[in-house]
């Protein structure tokens, strides 16, 4: 193994990933990709500062090492350094989907899957453009660290990903559904989930009609809910924003009361889906963090640096992308809990307003923004007709307040393709989800 | 059978900022290399990361096996070089570049001392290659070294309100201070937004462009199912508004041929000239299949067959500064818009979380938070001003725009 110099913390994180892509395209295949890749990073630090390198270099790994010490000044004390003393020193190798390997499949059986989606495609006359991804990923990481932790680990997925294009008027609506599974006998059987798809699609394509802007009072997909949880209080909950800024630490002090009564907000990596990690990217085990319980704020997500300036416990939020990048505070899986409604109670409920059914992104920062794909209008009580929005804003410190309904459905949510983006390292994958929620006061344009 | 490898490098130091203060180096190393085989009609394709060895070309071709058709030839007998680093910096001298970034974080903490800096600092050195036997030796090479800092005053409870964006070639400090002042100073005084509910915003040129992008691609033209569809000939939009496919040096780490190793002639083509849209955009494949320009707009992952990307586009510049085209009119100048969209009708509609009122020639205060609107026809139609000539901010040029503005 490795030699790790003294006076330093040093770890090593090397990353195995074999995956597959297929693209068809308007019934012809333009993409059939297996590829397998290698990458190493390497971090020392000093007490005072990082010093990463990463590299495709795998026969170099030692020589990295010791270069990064060059550039650093060693420290006799630094095992005693608040930061070092955070890292839990794991062992162990959970390799959970070596039996069901997705690499191990035939790469015509992975076609084959995919030609069957296809076939769905093809009945429907109303879709001007179309595609189908199979995409399937097995990640293998390992990390080791001059503090004793050796880690080794697996995550997979495979996915059915249908985009396609419907036009109505020369105006194009962009439809999208995802299959997304760990296992490659989990894909097939589908098609009726899409088909309800793509007919709700046609629907809302051919009858949607311009919002009247306004406010509104608005009920979320539990999709949507997640993206809400995600983009209005999850990045708010990565405390590498707060490490240092007196101002944070007393506006974000946990105790406060932040939301409604029924909020309750969970980040955690221990969920399959494309937010499970078992270990985070410096080797910390999963668990599961409350953000929000009760609609008072509880906790908040961390990697070893801010868990030490801050004084909290790790939350096992160190993430990279792949190993070309640093790991950095992220969520996993983020999830409004479930309430005690039924869908159809909290849309009885409201007397003009609008369920927001899916979503094309959404952002936070003080105003969150929701862009829905599909939506309805509510009236009386009852789901009515399909309307076309840019955008729906909120405060996202007073929108918390507005919240007075959940149901007791609650879906967690994977995504085939894209992710969370945060400063240069984008797409992450997380997981995200909820139950049907309703918020009221929503700017609707 | 045309055999081709196409190598993609990044070379990079980046400086971790965290509360004004360098908490991290970062060096990279990065080199990923492709086989392809073209052969019938088809294309095989293996990658790896790190350098191309002999059996990965073996590999391209057994990959033929998949039927992955390529209905256009490997581009042949083309061969240009194009070496783009110049500046005081070099990634085998980090000391230099990690003092200069130190000195630079120095000043801004002690002049801004309520203002909380984080984020990158970048030195990047970014290269591609694309050799193939059919004669094509194709290779660029730059470096872009820069700022893209994320600012916060100590008594804000966001994550960050407002970023500092400077990526240039040749880095010189005064400019980059001289700028960051007049932002910073900005920053820290909050005005009232000007009267009027139609009025100029300042932005980046491709910032309100995303929609006409997204819907000027050939595949889109091709299956019929784009915006503009039925209307290639006709002019839309003001006389002044020109888009181009640019691979020139104006844009930094823009190698001047796309993944297929096309290039455009003078590195530019146009896609809308005058207000008139003249053409979509296509990789060679779809330029053969539906019969359009091949505006060498191929990219994709580097182990990918290449397919046509909404990538490097430009927009015509004026010969007004900002200032000049702005004339009396006070500007906003938006450096923060996110979360905002397009409806299939073309309105658009977004918060801007961050903006500056720009008056007489410069920042004079930051502005509350608002939302503008407009439709895709009026923006870049009745209410397009232009794109500046000066790069005023950020080391680019600037569009202005006339947009609904609304509280």
């Amino acid at each position: 193994m490795y030699q790790f110099p003294e006076g330093f913390y040093t770890d090593v994180r090397e990353e195995a990933v074999n995956a597959t892509v297929i693209t068809i395209e308007n019934g012809v295949v333009k993409e059939n990709k297996t590829k397998k890749e290698q990458g190493v990073i390497i971090r020392l630090y000093d007490g005072k500062r990082w010093y990463i390198s990463s590299t495709t270099e795998l026969d170099r790994v030692q020589a990295e090492i010791d270069a990064l010490a060059e550039m650093a000044v060693p420290c006799q004390e630094i095992g005693e350094d608040p930061v070092v003393k955070k890292y839990e020193v794991n062992k162990e190798t959970q390799l959970r989907y070596t039996d069901c390997d997705v690499s191990k499949i035939p790469n015509q059986d992975k076609l084959a899957m995919a030609e069957n989606y296809c076939k769905c495609m093809k009945s429907y006359e109303e879709i001007q453009r179309w595609k189908v991804f199979y995409l399937d990923n097995h990640t293998v990481k390992h990390i080791v660290s001059s503090k004793g932790c050796d880690v080794t680990f697996d995550t997979q997925n495979c996915c059915i990903a249908v985009r396609h294009v419907l036009m109505k008027d020369d105006k194009p609506f962009y439809g999208s559904k995802d299959f997304y599974r760990m296992k490659f006998d989990e894909l097939p059987g589908h098609e009726e989930e899409l088909h309800a798809v793509i007919k709700e699609d046609i629907q809302y394509n051919e009858n949607a009609v311009s919002v009247e802007p306004g406010e509104y009072t608005c009920i979320f997909s539990p999709a949507v809910t997640g993206v809400f949880a995600h983009e209005s209080f999850g990045h708010k909950s990565e405390s590498d924003f707060m490490v240092g800024d007196e101002n944070m630490k007393k506006e974000w002090a946990i105790g406060t009361r932040v939301g409604a009564d029924l909020l309750n907000i969970v980040d955690t990596g221990m969920e399959e889906g494309s937010g499970y990690v078992p270990f985070d990217d410096e080797g910390t085990r999963a668990k599961k963090t409350y953000l929000i319980k009760k609609g008072i704020l509880s906790g908040r997500l961390h990697s070893a640096m801010t868990a030490a300036a801050l004084e909290e416990d790790l939350t096992a939020n160190a993430r990279a992308i792949d190993f070309q990048y640093e790991p950095i505070v992220r969520m996993t899986a983020t999830y409004v809990e479930p309430g005690e409604s039924t869908k159809e109670e909290l849309i009885a409920g409201v007397e003009k307003g609008i369920y927001i059914m899916d979503y094309k992104h959404g952002s936070g920062m003080s105003t969150f923004t929701i862009a829905p794909n599909k939506a309805y209008m509510i009236r009386d009580g009852k789901l009515a007709e399909p309307v076309k929005i840019s955008v729906v804003t909120g405060n996202v410190m007073s929108t918390l307040h507005e919240i007075d309904g959940l149901s007791q459905e609650f879906e967690l949510c994977s995504f085939a393709l894209g992710g969370c983006g945060k400063m240069e390292q984008f797409p992450l994958r997380v997981g995200l989800g909820g139950p049907y929620m309703r918020v009221k006061h929503l700017n609707v344009q | 059978m045309v055999k081709e490898k196409y190598i993609l490098t990044r070379r990079e130091i980046n400086l971790s900022v965290a509360n004004g203060e360098i908490s991290s180096v970062i060096k990279k190393s990065i080199t990923k290399s492709a086989c392809r085989a073209y052969d019938n009609g088809c294309i095989g394709v293996a990658g790896t990361l790190g350098e191309a060895e002999d059996e990965l070309m073996g590999q391209a071709v057994e990959n033929l096996k998949l039927e992955i058709p390529y209905k256009a030839e490997a581009t042949a007998g083309i061969v240009r070089q194009e070496h783009l680093e110049c500046g005081d910096f070099s990634l085998e001298d980090s000391s230099s570049f990690l003092k200069e970034a130190e000195e630079v974080l120095s000043i801004l903490k002690q002049e801004y001392p309520q203002l909380i800096f984080g984020n990158k600092i970048y030195l990047i050195e970014e290269s591609s290659q694309l050799i193939n036997d059919a004669g094509t030796n194709l290779h660029y090479s730059d470096r872009v070294m820069g700022y893209v800092l994320l600012v916060k005053h100590v008594d804000s409870v966001n994550i960050f309100d407002d970023s500092l964006v400077y990526m240039v070639r040749d880095f010189d400090r005064e400019v980059f201070l001289k700028e960051a002042r007049e932002h910073l100073d900005a920053f820290q005084n909050p005005v009232e937004m000007p009267e009027g509910d139609m009025l100029p915003v300042i932005v980046n040129p491709m910032g309100l462009g995303s929609f006409i992008v997204q819907n000027l691609d050939a595949l889109a033209f091709g299956h019929k199912t784009s915006f503009f569809n039925g209307k290639l000939g006709e002019k839309l939009f003001d006389d002044k508004f020109s888009l181009y496919v640019d691979r020139s040096a104006e844009i930094t780490c823009n190698s001047f041929f796309d993944a297929e190793g096309s290039t455009c002639e003078g590195d530019k083509c146009y896609l809308i000239q005058n207000g008139v849209l003249v053409r979509p955009f296509a990789d060679k494949k779809l330029a053969g299949e539906f019969g359009y320009e091949n505006t060498a707009t191929a990219d994709g992952a580097y182990d990918s067959v290449p397919s046509n990307t909404a990538y490097c586009f430009s927009g015509e510049c004026s010969q007004q500064t900002l200032r000049e085209l702005l004339g009396d009119m006070d500007g906003i100048y938006i450096t923060n818009m996110s979360g905002g969209d397009f409806t299939s009708e073309g309105d658009f509609a977004s918060p801007v979380q961050t903006a500056f009122l720009y008056r007489g020639g410069r920042l004079a205060g930051r502005l509350p938070e608002f939302n503008i609107s407009g439709n895709i026809y009026d923006i870049f139609g009745k209410n397009y001003v232009g794109i500046s000539s000066d790069k005023p901010y950020e080391g680019e040029h600037k569009m202005v725009v006339k947009v609904q503005i609304s509280q």
